[in-house]
């Protein structure tokens, strides 16, 4: 089996040539993979020249197919021979597969229809983003604890705060999830909040993700020792695609910052990652900070966790020194943004802007998260969206 | 047929020194050269413990405790200093020659009438052409040393020793301490080499200070020929295949020489052939086993139908009208050159045309001290009517082996010390020839003329000349005449040494350079005559040959001149007389010689005694000679 | 049975190329434990074991084997005691002999050696049945030479001279690193199952964590000439391979930590 690449009118068209077999299904499998992370979730196969195909080939069909279903895409085949056919027959499943004659019967807002809307599209420095904005007044930022006991006293039974989940759509800081101080003192980590769910990353040797998806009828609390919550809608929602280059954290902050109209706002971003910088913690920060920074504190020291799914939230201050000193803290001492961010399995999700919400909350609810991390403004990210919250802080 | 039998013979004697070879180079990867030193150690102690009186044979295991005392401190400063294995072999070999020369007392020791396991074989000789006899006892000697060398390399112990070589790290680990291993490889290794020694030197009638020279060289040629021809994991056939890698190594050296190399070459022969060799076995060893056997197949045929297509048509061709005049020299130095050209020109004179009524045959040995024992082997093929030797090396090849053709010598500096004769007259039966030791006291006289009082003299030799010794100690001896006279002597030991020791003497005062024939001080007399200039310390030399060079006053012999007298001697013993009859005689010529300019620049006056007498004069750097005839030799 | 006290190396010392290979390396192990040691490249693993052998002798400390004081004792005399295996497969065996006289090499390890004949019709048969035992088809072919074995095969039988005569201490440097995967899991079977039929005290260096953490009843990490990490079989049963992968990349990090990076870090932090 060879595939070969055409192009009819707009659309990459992926003829497949051969056998579709238990051979050269995993093949097959490969290049639809593929074709999806980068992006293309209708995908278009010519299968005129398609001489056999198995039951494997069919399930790669299938699997393909659910996939982009989930996404908002979807697998258009055409010219499908009678042999192969036959076998979409048998198992039943022809319906479920959009099918086409030839390519001339293809109609024309097949692909850009779909009622999608138009959206503002502009380039900054080379990378393609779609703006997606409205009009709303500005959501509303909570902070609590302090961030200023980590590097000195270390956190006390007494600095615990517990946030209702429901009270926060997005948010991030230093939590632990429990109940009881004792049970949960030593497992503060970096936490995420993204749609009401929370996931932390207990600071322990092996950790890995805790995490609590909120139903309205949740009765437990967050165990915060600072941290940040953000209620409000997106007021501008980009969506970025780099071609080859990724685009780093900062520089798309920068972008952001231009779109939010105050002073400081709310990010949320899912994307693919091109190589993440970040820093946790090692250990909770119950005890006073100790010499050994390294025994603290777990950081990369070059890029790390490239295509990965991330989820990221956080706040952003254009001009710091206009900011209230308690929300001044929260800030690092270096810079004007504090993120967090889950690093998920790599994966599909839909790139319609309009989609975003649902998405975040997809990703977050079905796909397997590795850690929660300190994200710093020089990783650099692939594609993916960020919406801005604006805040009135005040 | 003697020359190839001859050749098989010192084949299997050099197999002992190329069993050793084989177990520090192929055993060990280890070119050990210390067996230069520990070859001529083994004949230095053999020969001595004969003239000594003991039995030739009994001296064999004192051959290779001494070899391997050698042996040893290579190993021990190889292993214990972890000096790089070369050096270590080069500095005891370097030590050697001087221990040598203590064993030995002299530079060459004759043993032409003492005991040698040869003369013992003779004795139960039942009738068989000697070096056939001498043949079928050492085919058994070596039949028998090879099964217990291999039997020896099989058992635990010479397991160990072969995994030491092949492996050091494993042994190490298996609790073999591959030092103490090594040691001994190698000191059994030269302890064989000393009995190769001995043996060679009972064969060839001599031990020489010289006769390790270039040791490593043959027998890693003899090595590699064996392993190329035998590619066998078998200890029997690899050490088989040593001893007759040994074998044909010494049957390629006669053939050489049969088919009349010039002997000049035959140095750059012997490397190129080892080369060769070393490269058709590194070659083959890319391919299959079947290819490296055609190949040797070939090259064998290739030698042995060249050989007898030759020997067909020696034989074939032979015509014994001409007379045949074999020639040996020992080496290219300008005494031998100058005999050999004075020989040359008188047997010219006296009616004998090389090429038209005689054949001379001329060989050098170059050095090579075994190689003067092949030479004599291919001259007595080749039939020659009378041998000619040019030196005392080649002389003793000779005499060793030549019982039934006269042998003539021309400069030798002692024919007694060697064995030739008792007298001038009483001496062996088919020898005769021309000898003299150098006019010390006639030097020293004219000395005391110039510079009367007490005086002191200085010398400069190097002890591992046979000649120098004699020279020496004829000087010591005639110094007792001159009781004025006191002697600072510095000896050397090559070349490089001479300019050094000039100074040492001009730093102690003495009034001139008192020379005794002596080959390195030849070849370095420069060295002196710098000293000579700059301190103002005139030369007296018994070479005559190189008064224009900055010596102040020669006295001593024409070589040229004994080559004309052998040539007479050649021409009396061709024309019938038996050279029994002819007794021994001296050199005839004198060179006396002045140079007046260097005494102008030495400010030193010559008294007209000596102005008279002085046939030889070098003036404003014009040499002047009185021409020299054998009339003018017949009138003195 | 291994009393490592205090073990110091430098290699060139006062040289500008001064290496420390070993920094006050104390080590205890007990007789018949079984510890694997991992560390990264030039952490002095090999100078360890080399030290431990007598291959290199140590500039300071004490190494004691078997209640024996063995510092300064050189490798072969050691060697009856101690059985070595290289990371080369061409070290542990004399390529230009037949397998027969490589194993009666080893029969003989820290014996004496005669010139005698032992290689028995006795021995042979002995030889043949331990070659059996390794399961490698090397028992009908005795008399070949170790040079047209593979490296597999080689080290098997480095192996199985190492034990040939047990050991007390068996020493085994990377011992598969140069073998395919294949081999190297037969291989490492085979040196699980002599280990634990002779019960030897055995040091073994691996560059594979997952072999550190499932052989042997012992793990230590070794990083630049020290050990940073002892861990014994209780822990061991509870790690992973990312637990040691972490520990090493922590190491990594520690290193590039300098005083500025800190502060550029904690205020990137918060
Ligand atoms: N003979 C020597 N001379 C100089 N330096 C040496 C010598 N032997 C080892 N070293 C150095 O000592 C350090 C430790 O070497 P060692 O061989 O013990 O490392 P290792 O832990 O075994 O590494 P690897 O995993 O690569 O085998 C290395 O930096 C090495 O370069
Ligand atoms: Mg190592």
């Amino acid at each position: 089996m060879d595939i070969v690449q055409t192009k009819w009118r707009s659309f990459d068209v992926f003829q497949v040539n051969g056998r579709i077999d238990g051979l050269s299904a995993a093949d097959l499998k490969h290049n639809l993979d593929q074709w999806a992370a980068s992006g293309l979730h209708t995908i278009f196969l010519d299968f005129s020249r398609v001489i056999f195909m198995s039951s494997a080939g069919l399930r790669v069909i299938i699997q393909t197919q659910k996939s982009l279903k989930i996404i908002g895409g979807e697998l258009i085949l055409i010219s499908v021979p009678p042999i192969v056919q036959e076998v979409f027959k048998i198992s039943g499943l022809h319906q479920f597969l959009k099918q086409f004659p030839d390519l001339s019967a293809i109609p024309d807002n097949l692909n850009h229809g779909n009622g999608k809307e138009k959206f503002i599209s502009f380039i900054s420095d080379g990378v393609q983003f779609e703006d997606k904005s409205q009009d709303c007044s500005p959501g509303q930022g909570v902070l609590f604890g302090c961030a200023d006991k980590l590097f000195s006293v270390g956190y006390k039974m007494e600095d615990n705060i517990a946030v209702n989940p429901g009270t926060i759509a997005y948010g991030a800081g230093l939590a632990a999830l429990g109940s009881g101080y004792e049970d949960f003192k030593s497992l503060y980590g970096e936490a995420i909040i993204i749609q009401h769910n929370f996931y932390s990353y207990p600071a322990v040797p092996r950790a890995s993700v805790d995490y609590s998806f909120y139903s309205e009828h949740a009765t437990y609390s967050l165990n915060f020792l600072y941290g940040f919550g953000i209620t409000g809608d997106f007021s501008t929602v980009l969506h970025f695609d780099t071609k080859e280059k990724p685009i780093s954290l900062q520089n798309l902050l920068h972008t952001a910052a231009q779109k939010a109209q105050t002073n400081v706002f709310g990010v949320v971003l899912l994307s693919q990652s091109g190589g993440l910088r970040w820093m946790h913690l090692k250990k909770s920060p119950i005890e006073q900070y100790q010499q050994n920074f390294s025994d603290w504190m777990n950081f990369s020291i070059e890029a790390e966790d490239i295509n990965k799914t991330i989820l990221a939230c956080g706040i952003v201050v254009k001009e710091k020194h206009k900011l209230s000193p308690q929300w001044q803290q929260i800030f690092p001492g270096d810079g004007g943004v504090h993120l967090h961010a889950a690093i998920l399995e790599n994966g599909l999700w839909c790139n319609k802007i309009q989609e975003f919400e649902k998405e975040l909350l997809r990703v977050a609810r079905n796909f397997e998260v590795e850690k929660v991390v300190h994200l710093l403004p020089s990783s650099q990210l692939k594609n993916g969206f960020i919406g801005i919250i604006n805040l009135d802080l005040d | 047929m003697d020359l190839w039998i001859g050749a098989i013979n010192l084949g299997i004697l050099f197999a002992f020194m190329a069993i050793g070879t084989f177990i520090t180079y192929k055993l060990y990867s280890f070119s050990d050269i210390t067996i230069d030193g520990t070859f001529t150690t083994g004949a230095a102690v053999g020969s001595i413990l004969i003239v000594n009186g003991w039995n030739p044979i009994l001296v064999l295991p004192v051959a290779f405790l001494v070899g391997s005392v050698a042996g040893f401190i290579t190993g021990f400063i190889h292993t214990r200093f972890k000096i790089e294995g070369l050096l270590a072999g080069i500095l005891v070999m370097t030590g050697l020659y001087s221990v040598n020369l203590h064993i030995m007392g002299k530079s060459n020791i004759p043993l032409l009438n003492s005991p040698t396991f040869i003369t013992m074989l003779s004795d139960i000789n039942p009738g068989m052409n000697m070096e056939l006899w001498t043949f079928i006892f050492l085919l058994l000697v070596i039949l028998i040393f090879w099964i217990l060398i291999s039997l020896f390399l099989k058992t635990d112990f010479g397991l160990t020793m072969r995994s030491t070589g092949n492996n050091p790290v494993m042994v190490a680990a298996q609790g073999v301490s591959v030092n103490h291993f090594k040691i001994f490889g190698i000191a059994f290794s030269n302890g064989l080499v000393g009995i190769s020694g001995a043996l060679v030197a009972q064969y060839q009638g001599f031990a020489d200070i010289g006769m390790g020279i270039g040791s490593i060289i043959f027998s890693l040629a003899s090595v590699i020929i064996g392993e190329a021809l035998f590619r066998h994991r078998s200890m029997f056939i690899m050490v088989l295949g040593v001893v007759i890698g040994s074998v044909i190594f010494r049957l390629a050296v006669a053939l050489a020489l049969h088919l009349g190399m010039n002997p000049n070459d035959l140095k750059i022969i012997t490397a190129v052939f080892v080369l060769l060799t070393i490269i058709a076995t590194k070659v083959t060893l890319l391919k299959h086993k079947n290819h490296l056997f055609r190949w040797l197949a070939l090259a064998c045929a290739i030698i042995l139908i060249v050989f007898f297509v030759i020997k067909i048509s020696s034989s074939s061709v032979k015509e014994k009208k001409t007379v045949k005049i074999g020639l040996l020299l020992a080496n290219q130095s300008s005494l031998m050159t100058n005999t050999r050209d004075g020989f040359y020109d008188e047997i010219k004179k006296m009616g004998y045309h090389p090429g038209e009524n005689c054949k001379i045959i001329e060989l050098n040995a170059e050095g090579d001290i075994p190689n003067n024992r092949t030479m004599v082997d291919h001259l007595l093929e080749e039939d020659v009517d009378i041998l000619v030797t040019v030196s005392t090396a080649s002389t003793q090849a000779a005499i060793q082996k030549v019982k039934n053709k006269p042998v003539v010598f021309a400069t030798v500096a002692n024919p007694f010390v060697i064995e030739a004769g008792k007298t001038d007259s009483i001496h062996l039966p088919n020898v005769t020839g021309v000898y003299g030791a150098a006019p010390v006291k006639e030097l020293l006289q004219i000395f005391t003329q110039l510079f009367p009082g007490p005086q002191k003299i200085g010398t400069i030799y190097n002890p591992a000349f046979p000649n120098t010794k004699v020279n020496l100690a004829e000087l010591e001896k005639m110094l007792t005449f001159f009781p004025l006279l006191s002697l600072e002597q510095v000896a050397v030991a090559g070349t490089n040494d001479v300019y050094q020791a000039a100074q040492a003497l001009g730093a102690k005062n003495i009034r001139a350079f008192v020379l005794i024939n002596d080959l390195t001080v030849f070849n370095s007399l420069e060295s002196i005559v710098k000293v000579s200039q700059r301190q103002k310390i005139p030369i007296f030399s018994n070479d005559a040959e190189r008064l224009q060079d900055g010596v102040l006053l020669v006295y001593g012999y024409e070589y040229y001149v004994s080559g004309m007298q052998a040539a007479h001697l050649v021409d009396r013993i061709l024309k019938g007389e038996k050279p029994a009859d002819i007794p021994f005689e001296k050199y005839k010529i004198i060179s006396y010689g002045v140079n007046y300019d260097v005494a102008r620049n030495l400010e030193i006056s010559i008294p007209d005694a000596i102005r008279r007498e002085a046939g030889i004069f070098v003036l404003n750097g014009k040499l002047t000679k009185p021409p020299l005839t054998l009339i003018k030799m017949q009138k003195q | 049975m291994i009393e490592v006290v205090e073990l110091n190396k430098t290699f060139n010392a006062g040289s500008p190329d001064e290496l420390v290979a070993l920094c006050n390396v104390s080590l205890s192990i007990r007789e018949h434990q079984f510890v694997t040691v991992i560390g990264t490249n030039g952490s002095g693993k090999s100078t360890l074991l080399n030290a431990m052998a007598g291959n290199l002798f140590p500039d300071s400390g004490i190494i004691k084997i078997a209640g024996e004081d063995v510092t300064r004792k050189p490798d072969y005399k050691r060697a009856g005691n101690i059985a070595r295996v290289f990371q080369n497969p061409y070290s542990g065996t004399a390529p230009g002999m037949t397998i027969a006289e490589n194993l009666l090499m080893a029969w003989f390890r820290g014996k004496k050696r005669y010139p005698v004949f032992s290689m028995s019709g006795k021995l042979k048969g002995f030889f043949r049945d331990q070659l059996a035992s390794l399961d490698m088809q090397l028992e009908n072919r005795m008399e070949n030479i170790i040079e047209t074995l593979s490296g597999g095969q080689r080290q098997a039988i480095t192996l199985l001279m190492a034990v040939l005569q047990t050991p007390q201490v068996l020493l085994l440097d990377e011992h598969t690193a140069a073998l395919d995967p294949k081999t190297a899991t037969q291989v490492i079977r085979l040196t699980e199952r002599f280990i634990s039929e002779n019960k030897i005290t055995t040091l073994m260096v691996t560059h594979s964590m997952k072999q550190a953490l499932e052989m042997g009843d012992r793990t230590i990490m070794m990083h630049h000439g020290k050990i940073i990490e002892d861990i014994e079989i209780k822990e061991k049963t509870k790690l992973t391979v990312e637990d040691l992968l972490a520990k090493f990349d922590d190491i990594r990090k520690r290193e590039k930590l300098t005083p500025q990076l800190i502060a550029t870090l904690k205020n990137q932090y918060i």
